[in-house]
C-alpha cells in the first residue's frame, strides 16, 4: 500500500498565527486588567512568537496533518488525529473534484449505499487533484464490476 | 485537444476567473442527465464563502443563486444537429428545473467550425437562465446565445490559445 504523508506550510502557518493571536489578544486584556490599558511590551511579544512557535507543530498535527495509504482495492485518510477513514473503491460510486476554499482542491467519493461523503484533500498532500481524481474514478470503476 | 479544453475550463471555473461570476465548488465528469451524456457538470452558488467579513457582505449584498455549467464535447462521429441542440437544451431545463439551480451555463465543444444553422440556433436562442456556447476548440472561435449570461461566456469559455 503506498502511504503519502506531507506537511502542509500553509495549514503549519495558520496554526502559529492562530496561537500568535489568541496569546496576544490574551495578553493585552492581561495588561488591561493589570494597568488599565492595552499594552503589549516588546518582551511578551518575543515570548508569544517562540511559545507559538512551539505550540504549532502539536496543534497543527492534531488538526491538519494529512496522511493516506491507498491500493488498487481500499484506501485510509487520516486527517489529523481527528479524522480517520478506510474506505474501499467498492463503496462508492461517483467521484468529484472539488474546491475547499484557500486554492486547496480535493477528490469527493460519494458512498453507494448511503447519502455520505468522503473527501480526500488532494492539495494537503501535494497531489494534483484532477490526476488523483481521473485515478479514483478508475479504481471505483473497476472495483465495482 | 478537446479533453485539454474542458481541463483548462474547469479549472477557470474552479479556481480561476470565472470566480468572479460564481462560486463554483465541484465538478462531475461524464454525467448522465436525461438521455444526455455531458462530459463535465460543475455546479456552485453565486455567494462565495470567503472569510468572515466577505462572508458577512456576501450575506447582505449577493444573492444566493445555484448556478451551474454543463459541457459537451462534440467529436467526429457525433452528429449534432438544430433538434438534437434544442433537446440538449430542453434536458438542461428540466435539469435545473428539478434542482433548482437559476441558472445554467451549457458549452459545446468542438474541434472545427459549427454549420450556421446551428450558430443561429444558438444566436437566436431566448431563455434568459441559460447561457448556451459553441466553441471551435481549434480555431478560438465562439457563438453565444444574446441573453446576459449567454455573452458573459465569452469572457469565460474561451479555449486556451495554442503553444
Amino acid at each position: 500500500m503506498d502511504t503519502i504523508e506531507r506537511i502542509s506550510p500553509i495549514n503549519l502557518f495558520i496554526c502559529f498565527g492562530a496561537t500568535l493571536m489568541a496569546l496576544t489578544l490574551i495578553s493585552a486584556f492581561s495588561g488591561f486588567l493589570a494597568l488599565g490599558e492595552f499594552f503589549i511590551s516588546t518582551f511578551i511579544l518575543i515570548i508569544n512568537i517562540i511559545i507559538s512557535v512551539v505550540a504549532a507543530w502539536p496543534i497543527y498535527r492534531y488538526w491538519f496533518h494529512t496522511k493516506m495509504s491507498m491500493d488498487d482495492e481500499q484506501f485510509n485518510l487520516e486527517v489529523g488525529k481527528r479524522e480517520k477513514v478506510t474506505g474501499r473503491w467498492s463503496e462508492f460510486d461517483e467521484v468529484s473534484l472539488v474546491h475547499l476554499g484557500r486554492g486547496r482542491m480535493g477528490v469527493r467519493l460519494y458512498y453507494r449505499d448511503k447519502d455520505d461523503f468522503v473527501e480526500i484533500p488532494a492539495s494537503d498532500l501535494k497531489l494534483d487533484a484532477s490526476s488523483l481524481r481521473f485515478k479514483a474514478i478508475k479504481l471505483t470503476r473497476a472495483a465495482s464490476k | 485537444m478537446l479533453d485539454e479544453y474542458i481541463l483548462h475550463l474547469e479549472k477557470e471555473l474552479l479556481t480561476g476567473k470565472a470566480r468572479w461570476v460564481a462560486d463554483f465548488t465541484e465538478s462531475f465528469r461524464n454525467r448522465q442527465i436525461g438521455d444526455t451524456f455531458f462530459d463535465m457538470l460543475v455546479t456552485g452558488k453565486t455567494r462565495p464563502k470567503g472569510l468572515f467579513l466577505s462572508r458577512i457582505f456576501a450575506f447582505f449584498f449577493t444573492p444566493n443563486y445555484k448556478v451551474a455549467c454543463l459541457v459537451r464535447s462534440v467529436t467526429d462521429g457525433m452528429s449534432l444537429d438544430r433538434l438534437r441542440l434544442a433537446g440538449i437544451l430542453r434536458t438542461v431545463e428540466k435539469f435545473m428545473k428539478r434542482n433548482e439551480i437559476d441558472w445554467s451555463w451549457v458549452i459545446i465543444a468542438k474541434e472545427g467550425g459549427f454549420p450556421e444553422t446551428l450558430k443561429n440556433f444558438v444566436q437566436t436562442y431566448r431563455v434568459r437562465e441559460v447561457g448556451v456556447a459553441l466553441v471551435d476548440v481549434s480555431s478560438g472561435d465562439m457563438t453565444t446565445s444574446s441573453s446576459f449570461i449567454g455573452k458573459n461566456l465569452e469572457r469565460y469559455a474561451k479555449a486556451p490559445k495554442a503553444k
